[in-house]
């Protein structure tokens, strides 16, 4: 971190804060806001609360009496060379919806593990759920290695099992890294009470993170609304490739072939538009309807009724083989049918389950889904904007998938 | 695509999705810097002209520069502008000097807000908060449900996957915050590159600015000399001052601002 970056060019880095109730995510988080409270632009921390760093993020008052977190918060930093935004979230497993809602803002995350007790089953449990929402880099803190007697061996230990964690789930950790939160060892500065210890400390770690270069360059430009005030004009997020004036796109999942007379802007500008950017789209042909899919002609999405997500079961009623719900996906909305529960697993020890007709909270499974009407879908690792959705039961987000 | 590009795409993208979702849309505009952010994203939302009403919750105890900011822009942005007030109360002689601070924000504001919401059955309101104004705003989510008595309650909110937006709840009516992502130094780049009409309360006069704005006797000015909003950006870039410093409400008490927010506070 020595340079400075023009501020519209520093890149954003989002960092969840994962593992178990009480390792000390929220304390990590408030340690290294006051470390770096000694940065211009990053204001100090309320004095009043110094020594409890978790109270910079818990600010609710249950929070502060309970001593735990509940809700996400995300908490923002920006230094000479990078923004760091912090994405606190609650390890008590009854608040795993929250930590979800958290984790999906994500770019790259913390796994907090405290030396004293190890990976416990949400520290296993948010390290599935990272890999499945396809945070690949991860760095491991363990905590309270005060408690440990910053002892190498104690640290070597705990290392070998968390590497092994999560190689199993496909992550290979960018740093493991030995820590005491609440004193500021390792966090910020390399901690001369841990001489043994050559490696980074958590914010060089993540000073190393490399932000996620763009995937597919195919146009996806899921059609969000069609405006009709005056010229209809189609508007959406572009999730990937570039349109210009002329382009001629196909619209999925109907095949129909639509040629972009105006790119729509205000104030009026005509330049391409570029993936990320929320535009407007005036068109030649039939006009698409919210859900459908704009794509480059001869470089189509997978349009299918029928297909198999990983899927995460959040609501407490089971979720049943048979079984008629709503599923979310881009701007899509499609009744779909639950035809089949396979490779369940156990997310509290990553254990196969036996076989089921159904699924049930905080159990993963491969789920075949059938859809009243074609859906428009792209591999998770290919485009996640096409390869994630969210399942409705009654309006209400019961469960989550990614396609593989 | 630069950062602030991005960030207001994903605001649009928000504001597009709720202007999908609800029939009976508004926007509360305090014509501060994050309300008139997103007013100038609504603008370019909708190519120009802004489809529904925008509200303003007035106090009655607004700096007179405001009240100028205000008019002169509805009419430039041809706005269809609501004033909404809590009579009553105004009536009955509720001021800051009146009572405790949580009181005369909970009357003239909060209340205020829920007769305007009753008598124009808006079901959706968007507004300009922002995750880093405040411990308790940085739990929010973009889209958040409040009951019919207003109450927002933290500590149970639905999942919010992606930007999946839930589709159906049973809220009395929705909140929806564009500027979630965006911090005060963030708002005040996006103001500078795109040219978003800027109350001269936050330009300093004779060494003092207002860094944050709302009642004039509730909130205090900083020592500053930024006349410019380029000076404003240098100032916040070095400034290790919160921003909400100068607001009386949040720091009568501990916690105010959640007691304040869980009873529908903007």
């Amino acid at each position: 971190m020595g340079l400075v970056t023009r501020a519209d060019e520093k890149p954003v880095l989002r960092i969840a804060m994962a593992g178990h109730v009480d390792h000390g995510k929220s304390t990590l988080i408030g340690r290294i806001r006051h470390e770096l409270s000694a940065l211009p632009g990053i204001s100090a921390v309320d004095p009043s609360i110094a020594g409890n760093w978790a109270f910079v993020v818990d600010q609710l008052q249950e929070e502060r009496e309970r001593e735990m977190t509940i809700d996400t918060t995300q908490t923002f930093l920006e230094t000479p060379v990078c923004r760091l935004v912090f994405i606190d979230v609650p390890g008590h497993q009854e608040l795993i919806h929250n930590m979800i809602t958290g984790a999906t803002r994500a770019d790259a995350a913390v796994l907090v593990l405290a030396a004293d007790e190890g990976v416990r089953v949400q520290t296993r449990r948010h390290a599935l759920l990272l890999s499945m929402l396809g945070i690949h880099t991860v760095i491991v803190a363990v905590n309270k290695m005060d408690l440990a007697d910053r002892s190498e061996s104690a640290f070597r230990t705990l290392e070998e099992a968390i590497r092994a964690e999560l190689g199993a789930l496909g992550i290979s950790a960018s740093a493991t890294i030995p820590v005491v939160a609440r004193d500021g060892d390792n966090v910020v500065t390399r901690s001369p009470a841990m001489p043994w210890y050559a490696g980074p400390s958590v914010i060089e770690a993540l000073g190393d993170v490399e932000p996620a270069s763009a995937g597919s360059d195919a146009v996806r430009l899921p059609v969000q609304d069609v405006y009709r005030h005056d010229a209809p004009t189609v508007v959406g997020r572009l999730l990937s490739g570039t349109i210009s004036e002329g382009d001629t796109l196909t619209i999925c999942p109907s095949g129909d072939t639509v040629r972009v007379s105006a790119i729509r802007r205000f104030p009026e500008n005509h330049a391409p538009a570029e993936a990320g950017e929320s535009v407007g789209l005036v068109l030649d042909g039939v006009l698409p309807e919210r859900g459908a899919v704009l794509a480059t002609e001869g470089d189509l999405p997978r349009v299918t009724r029928e297909f198999a997500g990983r899927v995460f079961w959040l609501a407490s009623e089971p979720l049943k083989v048979g079984e008629e719900l709503s599923l979310r996906c881009a701007t899509q909305s499609v009744a779909v049918r639950v035809e089949e529960v396979t490779e369940k697993l156990d997310t509290a020890t990553l254990d196969p389950l036996p076989a089921a007709a159904s699924l049930r909270s905080m159990e993963l499974g491969t789920v075949r889904i059938s859809a009243e009407k074609p859906v428009v879908v792209e591999p998770f690792a290919l485009l996640p904007g096409l390869g994630r959705f969210v399942l409705e039961r009654a309006g209400r987000p019961s469960g989550f998938g990614i396609i593989p | 695509m630069d950062y602030l590009s991005r960030m207001e795409s994903d605001s649009v993208y928000v504001i597009r999705e709720a202007y999908h979702r609800y029939s009976r849309l508004a926007m509360l505009w305090s014509m501060g810097k994050d309300s008139t952010a997103l007013l100038w994203m609504v603008r370019k939302a909708f190519f120009g002209k802004i489809p529904f009403p925008v509200i303003h919750i007035d106090t009655s105890y607004k700096f007179p520069e405001i009240y100028a900011f205000r008019d002169r822009l509805a009419k430039e942005l041809d706005l269809d502008l609501r004033v909404a007030r809590n009579e009553e109360a105004l009536g009955g002689g509720m001021g800051p000097d009146k009572t405790d601070k949580f009181s005369c924000c909970n009357a003239l504001k909060t209340d205020a807000l829920k007769q305007a919401i009753a008598k124009m059955g808006f079901e959706a309101l968007l507004l300009g908060i922002r995750r880093d104004e405040h411990g308790v705003r940085a739990k929010e989510r973009y889209f958040s449900p409040r009951s019919q008595d207003f109450t927002w309650n933290v500590g149970s909110q639905p999942p919010e996957l992606w930007d999946l937006y839930a589709s159906v709840d049973e809220a009395a009516h929705d909140r929806i915050h564009p500027l979630l992502h965006m911090t005060e130094l963030d708002i005040w780049r996006y103001v500078r590159r795109e040219g978003v009409p800027v109350n001269p309360l936050y330009l300093a006069k004779g060494g003092k600015r207002y860094r944050s704005i709302g009642c004039a006797p509730c909130c205090m000015p900083i020592a500053s000399n930024a006349a410019t909003v380029d000076e404003i950006i240098a100032e916040l870039e070095a400034s290790r001052e919160p921003e909400r410093a100068g607001r009386a409400q949040d720091k009568e008490a501990a916690f105010t601002m959640q007691k304040l927010r869980s009873l529908g506070y903007m």
